[in-house]
C-alpha cells in the first residue's frame, strides 16, 4: 500500500520544449505555420521562443526582416557551441528570437555527417539554450536527410501540415512508415492546411478524416490570401490580420498543440 | 530590460542623439490603469519580480537584479490565485513562488503610455521600449523602459549613449514598486521573527521584544483572515500565537507567574477557537491529493464531501469574523500588548527576570533538549502513538526556542537546528497522517447523519484510510533514523558545547 503523497505545486515542465514543422513535401505551409506558431507561443503565453530556420531558402528569416546571414556558416555554428548564442537575432516581437539560415545550410547534411554524431551534436546545442528559451521550433527544409533524421531524434513533437489531396495524405503515411521502420517514436501531429472548402476534393477528404486513421488534429487552417500577404507585410498574421479566419485557425492550432504537449 | 527615470516625457533629444543610422518610431499614445499584484508576504517582490495587470494583459517584469526575461500574456481580469494565471511559462514561473497565496492589489495607478522602437535602415526593430508617465497618489514620474533585441548590441549601445544626453538615470526598481514605495503603499510583512538580541540584555526585556514581535505578526494577519483572503493568514496568526504560548511556558521565571498563567490561558482560548477553521482549510487543501490517491470514479465520489466542507468553511469564516469583532478577543490582544509595553517593575521580580538573556536561553534550550533526548530515546517499535505525539510537541518547542534565540546562539548551532528541523518535519507528517484519519472518520459520521452523502462517498473516504495509515507507519519507521541523527554522539557533543 502506498502512502498518499503531498503533491508538489506546479512541477515545471521540461524546458525547452522542442518542436519542428516538417513535411517531406515542399510548399505545404511549413514555414507559414512555424512563423505563426512561434509568434503565438510568445504572444499568448509569454513564452521565450527560438525559431530555428533550417532551410537554405531562409523563408522564416525573410518573414522577420532578418538578414539571411550566418557568420562562418552553419558548420561553424555546430562545430563549437559557444558561437550559437551570438548568431541569434531578436525579432520585432517580444519573446521571439530567430536563428537565421543562409545559403550555407545547403551543405548542412554534409557538415553534420563530417563532424559525426549528428543528433547528439544537435541535442547539445539545444541543451545549451535551456536557460534562454521555453520553446525551440525548427522550420525544416523538405526531404528526408541526415538533418531531418537528427531533428526527428531531438524533438518532442513533429507538426506536419497536410494539404487535403491524396498525394499529401500519402506522404504523411510515408513519413509515419519511415519513422516506424527506423524505430523513431516521436509523436506526429498532422493537420490540414490550405483547405479550400469550395473544392470538392478538399471537402471529400475532410469528411473522411474521421474514418481514416490519420489522427489529424481538429484544427483546420483554411486557404487564405492573408497568409500569402505575410510575405508582403513580412510579419506574422496576428500582427496585421488578427481577426481573419486563418489567424484564428493558427491560434486554435497553437492551443491544440499545447494541449497535446501537456499530455505527453 | 532596463528602466530609466526621465526628468520630462520629452524624447526629442533622444531622437537627435541617435543620428542617421537609426530611426526612432513612436507608436500610439494610450491611457491605461495598471495594478501591481503581490502576495501579502511580498513573495514576488522578494524574488525581484513585478506582476502587473493592465489593459487585459498580464506582465511579469524583472527587477534590476533579476535574470528573468520579461513576459506578458493576455489576461482579462487581474488574477487572484495561481490557477487564474495564463497557462504556460508565465504561470510556471509565478506559481511556485506564490503557491496557495492570493495575489492582492498593492496599488492601481494611471499610465500614459507611448510604445517606441528603434529601427535600422532595413526597418528592422533593433531596440524596443516604452515611455510611461505614471501617476499615483499625487506622485508623478516618467519612466523609459528599454528592451534590448538580441543580436543588435550596437544599436543598444547607441541608445544608451543617447540616454545620457537626456539626463536619464537608471531606476532602482520597477515602476509599480517605485510608486508604491514613494507613496508608502508597500507592504512589509514577514512571518519570520528576525530579531537581533543582545546577549547581555535583561531576560524579561528580551522576552517582551520577542512576544511583541510575535503579536505584531499575529495582528497583521487579522484583516486578511477575517476576510479569508487565503488560508495562510489564519495559519500565520495561529503559529505566532503558538510560539508565544510556547515562549511563556518554556522560558521560565521571567514574568510573574500570575501574568504567565493568565495570558497563556487567554492565548490558548483564542488558538482553540480558530482551530476548526484551520482543520477545514487543511482538509480542503489535501483534497486534490486525496482525489489523486483514488481511482478516477472514486475520486468523483468525493464531490459531496467537498461541497460539505466548503459549506462548513463558509459558515466558519463568518464565525471567525464574529470572533475577531468580539470584545473578548479584542481585549485579549490589547491587554497582552499593554502588558508587554508596560513599564518594567523594579521590585519583586521573578528570579530570572534580570539575568542576561543568553543564560536564560541556554537554560531553557537545555531543559527541553534533555527532555527530547530522554523521551525520544524511549520510543521503540511497540510504544503507543501517543508517546510519539508527545515527543513531537517537545520538538516543536525546541524549534521555537532556537528561532527566538538564533541571534545569540553561536553559528555552530546551525547543524543542531537542522537536525531538529528534520526531526520535526518527520514527526509533523506523522501527526498529519494521524489527524487526517481521525478527520475522515469523524467527517464520515457527520455525513452519514445528514443527507449529504451516499454510500459511494463514504466508501471512497474509507479507501483513503489504509493509505493514510501506511503513510503514518512509514513516518514512524523513519523516526528511528531521524532521531538517530538528532541524538548522535556528534550532535550531543555539539549541543553540550553550545549550552555550556
Ligand atoms: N493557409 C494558406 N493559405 C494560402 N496560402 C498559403 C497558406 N499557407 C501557406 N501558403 C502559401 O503557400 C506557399 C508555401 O508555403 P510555405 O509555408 O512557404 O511552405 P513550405 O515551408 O512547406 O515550403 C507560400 O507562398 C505561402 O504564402
Ligand atoms: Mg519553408
Amino acid at each position: 500500500m502506498t502512502a498518499i503523497q503531498k503533491s508538489k505545486p506546479a512541477n515545471r515542465p521540461p524546458r525547452p520544449r522542442v518542436l519542428a514543422t516538417y513535411s517531406i513535401k515542399g510548399g505545404v505551409g511549413k514555414t507559414a505555420t512555424a512563423v505563426n506558431l512561434a509568434y503565438l507561443a510568445a504572444a499568448q503565453q509569454g513564452a521565450r521562443v527560438l525559431l530555428w530556420d533550417l532551410d537554405p531558402q531562409a523563408a522564416s528569416t525573410f518573414y522577420f526582416r532578418i538578414k539571411p546571414k550566418l557568420k562562418g556558416g552553419v558548420r561553424k555554428l555546430i562545430a563549437g557551441g559557444s558561437k550559437l548564442r551570438s548568431r541569434i537575432r531578436g525579432t520585432d516581437y517580444e519573446g521571439l528570437d530567430l536563428l537565421p539560415a543562409d545559403f550555407s545550410y545547403r551543405h548542412f547534411d554534409l557538415d553534420l555527417d563530417d563532424l559525426g554524431k549528428p543528433h547528439k551534436r544537435l541535442r547539445k546545442l539545444i541543451a545549451s539554450l535551456a536557460d534562454d528559451y521555453d520553446y525551440i521550433l525548427f522550420d525544416c527544409a523538405p526531404s528526408i536527410s541526415i538533418v531531418s533524421e537528427s531533428v526527428f531524434r531531438v524533438v518532442d513533437t513533429l507538426i506536419v501540415p497536410v494539404i487535403p489531396t491524396p498525394l499529401s495524405v500519402r506522404t504523411l503515411k510515408q513519413l509515419r512508415r519511415h519513422l516506424n521502420k527506423n524505430g523513431l517514436s516521436v509523436p506526429v501531429l498532422p493537420f490540414y492546411c490550405m483547405v479550400d472548402r469550395r473544392k470538392s476534393l478538399h471537402r471529400e477528404l475532410l469528411s473522411q478524416r474521421s474514418q481514416a486513421d490519420l489522427e489529424m488534429l481538429e484544427t483546420v487552417v483554411p486557404y487564405s490570401t492573408w497568409v500569402e500577404r505575410m510575405g508582403l507585410e513580412r510579419a506574422p498574421l496576428a500582427e496585421f490580420a488578427h481577426r481573419t479566419s486563418a489567424a484564428l485557425a493558427y491560434r486554435e492550432l497553437w492551443w491544440e498543440i499545447w494541449d497535446r504537449l501537456q499530455k505527453s | 530590460m532596463q528602466i530609466y527615470t526621465l526628468p520630462a516625457p520629452n524624447l526629442d533629444p533622444l531622437q537627435e542623439a541617435l543620428g542617421e543610422r537609426y530611426r526612432f518610431e513612436t507608436g500610439a499614445n494610450t491611457l491605461e490603469r495598471a495594478t501591481l499584484l503581490d502576495t501579502f508576504d511580498g513573495r514576488l517582490r522578494s524574488a525581484a519580480l513585478e506582476l502587473r495587470h493592465s489593459a487585459q494583459e498580464l506582465q511579469l517584469l524583472p527587477g534590476r537584479d533579476s535574470a528573468v526575461a520579461p513576459r506578458s500574456a493576455p489576461c482579462a481580469q487581474p488574477p487572484e490565485f495561481a490557477e487564474d494565471l495564463p497557462v504556460g511559462p508565465l504561470r510556471d514561473l509565478v506559481e511556485p513562488l506564490i503557491e496557495i497565496r492570493r495575489l492582492l492589489p498593492v496599488i492601481t495607478w494611471q499610465r500614459e503610455v507611448t510604445s517606441l522602437r528603434v529601427l535600422d535602415r532595413r526597418r528592422k526593430t533593433v531596440v524596443r521600449g516604452e515611455l510611461a508617465r505614471a501617476q499615483f497618489g499625487g506622485h508623478t514620474s516618467t519612466y523609459l523602459e528599454i528592451r534590448p533585441v538580441r543580436g543588435y548590441d550596437r544599436a543598444l549601445a547607441r541608445v544608451r549613449e543617447a540616454l545620457a544626453s537626456l539626463e536619464a538615470s537608471e531606476a532602482e526598481t520597477t515602476e509599480g514598486e517605485a510608486l508604491a514605495r514613494a507613496t508608502g503603499h508597500l507592504w512589509s510583512y514577514d512571518n519570520k521573527l528576525r530579531l537581533t538580541l543582545h546577549p547581555e540584555m535583561r531576560a524579561d526585556l528580551a522576552m517582551r521584544l520577542i512576544h511583541l514581535r510575535l503579536l505584531d505578526i499575529a495582528e497583521a494577519n487579522i484583516p486578511g483572515l477575517r476576510r479569508a483572503l487565503d488560508v495562510e493568514f489564519l495559519h500565520d496568526f495561529r503559529v505566532a500565537l503558538r510560539k508565544s504560548r510556547s515562549g511563556l511556558s518554556q522560558v521560565r521565571r521571567v514574568f510573574p507567574e500570575p501574568a504567565v498563567q493568565h495570558f497563556k490561558e487567554e492565548l490558548r482560548t483564542l488558538f482553540r477557537r480558530t482551530g476548526r477553521q484551520r482543520d477545514l482549510d487543511v482538509f480542503l487543501l489535501s483534497m486534490p491529493d486525496y482525489r489523486g490517491a483514488l481511482p478516477p470514479e472514486a475520486a468523483r465520489d468525493l464531490d459531496p464531501l467537498q461541497s460539505y466542507l466548503e459549506r462548513q468553511q463558509a459558515a466558519e469564516t463568518k464565525d471567525l469574523d464574529r470572533l475577531f469583532r468580539s470584545q473578548r478577543t479584542r481585549h485579549t490582544l490589547t491587554s497582552w500588548r499593554d502588558y508587554l509595553e508596560s513599564e518594567i517593575p523594579t521590585r519583586s521580580l521573578p528570579t530570572a527576570a534580570q539575568r542576561p538573556i543568553h543564560e536564560v536561553a541556554r537554560q531553557s534550550i537545555h531543559r527541553i533538549w534533555n527532555r527530547v533526548l530522554r523521551d525520544g530515546g524511549r520510543i521503540g517499535e511497540t510504544t503507543e502513538d501517543a508517546a510519539v505525539h508527545a515527543v513531537r510537541v517537545q520538538i516543536k518547542k525546541l524549534r521555537y526556542l532556537f528561532e527566538f534565540f538564533r541571534s545569540i546562539l553561536p553559528a555552530e548551532a546551525k547543524t543542531a537546528i537542522r537536525e531538529t528541523k528534520r526531526l520535526q518535519e518527520n514527526l509533523g507528517r506523522f501527526a498529519d497522517y494521524s489527524v487526517q484519519q481521525q478527520q475522515i472518520r469523524s467527517l464520515a459520521s457527520d455525513l452519514a447523519s445528514g443527507d449529504w452523502s451516499n454510500a459511494k462517498t463514504l466508501l471512497a473516504m474509507g479507501q483513503l484510510l489504509p493509505q493514510l495509515e501506511a503513510g503514518q507507519q512509514y513516518e514512524r519507521q523513519r523516526f528511528h533514523q531521524t532521531f538517530g541523527r538528532f541524538s548522535s554522539a556528534a550532535n550531543q557533543k555539539l549541543m553540550k558545547g553550545l549550552l555550556a
